[in-house]
């Protein structure tokens, strides 16, 4: 009886509540346009955290292709990151090759096809490298991330490639640069004059014009993706020359750009990694880019047995591509360390991405794929 | 004949006594990286020169070998290939390091230090690259052919033949003008050819990298590289080609070139031997004053040398991409073989035999160092081991001393002056 008597009581309370809640919000709703609610301080409790059970699949293995050695605490780390992830959760047997630049390339994907692992993932390895090798060991299985293939992609029935854009989220981190500058004059810093590179920097670039259609937009190119110093001289010129903000999208090299930012007291946008804790108050945002994601989903198509040989194309709407300010990575750092005029305007900065996230999701907003037009 | 084999016999030892220190000095780092010395060392040499399943240094004569009927039995590991023998692929590196240790040798042998050889081979490389996709795309035209798969079978096999030997033949000119520059500023201004050769090199890279990134790059690729070469070019490797069964082959792209750059190595052991022009050059690099006292023209010989070397230079980065890697890709021209090639020279002491072996010896430690990961241990300590094996085999007079002194105290001489050569 007193049992009956309590669940109804809690049943009652839990729909008071309900309802009161309710109300409370459609409340707010009216004036909640100048507050920003951050979902990442806000209370989960209904938020479940899968436990992560360790597989035994001891008798299937991967080999991974790093195009240049780990260390760039950013794209190559990235994907490490979720080899690892891949060997400690499903528990495959994982190799991690470090290759030193693109001559290595050939030999290192041969090597690693030698030993017949289940699949062979290149990251950033030359379309027509893996093109020739898919085609001449046609019983193993390529995945391949970062490879553009302009002449169309070849039918192959040992080929799958993943390819996340980013031109999406680089224009949400372009919003945040054009809305915290002070001297309406912001940039980028690429690793080369690729459209690859060119898809993160023009969408940065509509972004930041999106809010500040007066901002003066620089830009300049390294070269190369393991050359900081360069990057570094690069940066400081841009800087002297009036900028505050640099997307950096260099690799290794972009580690230069940062730098530069935190020595002369300027302001720089991280890229594929989560970059905002290398120089607290630094960096505003990192726009992420979830390579760890696509390899981590390689190994898991073998293990599952989904593998399918194609094309998939991921972004933000996939969860592949997102700023570090996202719920999931909720990177508060700027708000810690920043200057005070700057973290003042976060709320607003927040609202006005996630508007324009929303924008973009619905599909109201397109923002220029420079990939796409390379390819034209 | 005795002194002769015990001569060899000395001159084998100490490479191998260094290579010897040199891995014992570097287990020292290698226990420091919290790293198994001996696996690493079985690891690196089974990556280098073994066959499928190597796990230990006995493997890489004799492999356990899972019959088809679940038993096992022992095969002699340098001819079993299944899956792709680590050799083929140390043969195909080889085949470069081969050719620009000649080069350098050439230089060498006539006095000059000229390590000009990566300059000349990208240089070489980049040209034949072009040339090798332009070159068939104007006889296409010129024969009206508008598809190549097309093409009368008579036509092809005339530019199988002509188009890959044209290319040589190109690579190896540019290679020899861009050596000759160092020599002419040798002989006529007295530029230190060392210090030229560096400049020049530095500006053939950035010469190779601007036509990569740049005039010749063939698409929005993210990694800038030619055109590929076109079939007609190709020097189709073993594996594609003459021994497409052999599964010992397979996965490496050693073909042809291997064979040409012996046939060059013999060529060249009997030029600087054998012929007149190759003992002026000796003379010449022996002692420049004495041999314009002996009435050798020593310029000219210094001159030749130069040309024979970028001649070789541009060989190398001929066949590289002719029978290789098929197009340039931006960061090919810091690959660095011709330096190796240097190295190689001097570790073989400029001997032409001790160059083909050399050649393969470090082809395969290279090989087998960055290949370490496979056996999930960081690269950087194949770096190490392999820096130190140089160092000690650099030590030429200091295992020289150390040999001729064990052998006295282990042979006591009879006569008290003896004579080494035989002579009476």
């Amino acid at each position: 009886m007193s049992r009956r008597f309590l669940s109804l009581l809690i049943v009652l309370t839990l729909i008071m509540v309900g309802l009161f809640s309710l109300g409370l919000t459609s409340a707010q709703e009216g004036e909640s346009q100048a507050e920003w609610v951050d979902p990442c301080t806000a209370p989960t409790s209904e938020a479940t955290v899968e436990a992560v059970v360790p597989q035994d699949n001891s008798d299937i293995s991967f080999a991974i292709i790093l195009p240049n050695p780990r260390g760039d605490r950013s794209f190559i780390d990235s994907a490490a990151a979720g080899a690892e992830r891949a060997i400690a959760e499903l528990g495959v047997v994982g190799t991690i090759v470090e290759t030193s630049g693109a001559q290595e390339h050939d030999a290192a994907v041969r090597r690693a096809v030698q030993d017949r692992p289940d699949i062979v993932i290149t990251i950033a390895v030359d379309a027509p490298i893996i093109q020739e090798i898919a085609e001449e060991f046609p019983d193993q299985k390529f995945g391949a991330q970062e490879t553009f293939f302009f002449a169309g992609v070849p039918d192959l029935d040992n080929l799958a490639l993943y390819n996340i854009l980013t031109h999406e989220n680089s224009y949400l981190a372009g919003i945040a640069a054009g809305m915290l500058t002070r001297t309406k004059k912001v940039g980028a810093v690429g690793g080369m004059d690729t459209p690859g590179i060119n898809l993160f920097i023009v969408g940065y670039e509509e972004g930041v014009l999106s809010v500040c259609p007066d901002c003066e937009l620089v830009r300049s190119y390294v070269g190369d993706f393991s050359d900081p110093v360069t990057a570094k001289e690069q940066a400081l010129t841009l800087y002297n020359e009036g900028a505050d903000i640099l997307y950096q999208v260099a690799g290794r090299s972009g580690e230069g750009v940062l730098l530069a930012a935190s020595e002369t007291g300027n302001f720089a946008i991280g890229v594929d990694s989560n970059q905002d804790d290398l120089y607290p108050g630094t960096i505003l945002v990192s726009a992420m880019k979830r390579v760890d994601n696509a390899v981590f989903s390689f190994v898991k198509s073998v293990v599952d047995g989904t593998y399918a040989p194609g094309v998939t194309t991921v972004g933000l709407r996939e969860g592949f591509a997102g700023l570090s300010w996202d719920v999931g990575v909720c990177s508060r750092t700027f708000d810690q360390y920043g200057p005070e005029d700057m973290v003042a305007k976060l709320p607003a900065v927040r609202k006005a991405i996630d508007e324009a996230r929303e924008k973009i999701l619905s599909g109201e907003l397109i923002v220029t794929n420079a990939l796409e037009q390379a390819s034209q | 004949m005795v002194n002769r084999l015990r001569q060899t016999f000395k001159s084998l030892s100490i490479p191998v006594l260094a290579v010897i220190l040199g891995l014992i000095v570097s287990s020292f780092f290698v226990l420091m990286a919290g790293t198994d010395p001996a696996q690493t060392y079985q690891r690196m040499f089974c990556e280098g020169f073994g066959s499928k399943g190597c796990q230990t240094f006995s493997d890489l004569l004799v492999v356990q070998v899972e019959t088809e009927d679940g038993g096992v039995s022992s095969v002699f590991a340098p001819f079993y290939g299944v899956g792709g023998h680590r050799m083929a692929v140390v043969l195909e590196r080889a085949t470069l390091l081969i050719l620009t240790a000649l080069s350098a040798t050439v230089a060498f042998k006539a006095g000059l230090f000229s390590i000009g050889m990566d300059g000349q081979f990208v240089l070489g490389a980049i040209t034949v690259a072009f040339f090798g996709y332009w070159l068939p795309t104007q006889v296409y035209m010129l024969a009206g052919v508008s598809d190549p798969g097309a093409a009368p079978q008579a036509l092809l096999s005339v530019m199988h033949v002509l188009i890959p030997l044209v290319c040589i033949g190109l690579a190896m000119a540019v290679g020899a003008v861009y050596s000759w520059i160092a020599g002419y500023l040798k002989v006529k201004l007295n530029v230190n050819e060392l210090i030229s050769t560096i400049i020049l090199n530095a500006i053939a890279v950035q010469i190779v990298n601007y036509l990569v990134r740049y005039p010749l790059r063939s698409d929005f690729n993210s990694t800038a590289r030619t055109q590929r070469i076109d079939d007609t070019a190709w020097l189709i490797p073993f594996n594609r080609g003459l021994f497409q069964d052999v599964e010992w082959f397979s996965g490496a792209r050693l073909g042809i070139g291997i064979i040409i750059a012996i046939l060059v190595a013999v060529l060249i052991w009997f030029f600087l031997w054998r012929s007149t022009a190759g003992y002026e050059q000796r003379m010449a690099g022996g002692s420049r004053r004495f041999a314009r006292f002996g009435g050798i023209p020593s310029e000219r010989a210094a001159l030749r040398a130069m040309l024979l070397s970028g001649a070789l230079s541009g060989l190398a980065g001929a066949l590289a991409i002719l029978g290789i890697e098929r197009r340039v890709i931006d960061g090919y021209a810091t690959s660095g073989f011709g330096f190796d090639g240097v190295l190689v020279a001097i570790l073989a002491r400029e001997s032409v035999p001790g160059i083909i072996l050399v050649a393969m010896f470090f082809a395969g430690l290279q090989q087998g160092a960055t290949n370490l990961q496979f056996g999930d241990l960081p690269r950087q300590l194949g770096g190490i081991i392999i820096a130190f094996i140089i160092l000690f085999s650099s030590m030429e007079n200091f295992f020289r001393d150390l040999i001729t002194r064990i052998q006295t105290r282990l042979r006591p001489r009879k006569t008290p002056y003896p004579n080494e050569a035989g002579a009476p």
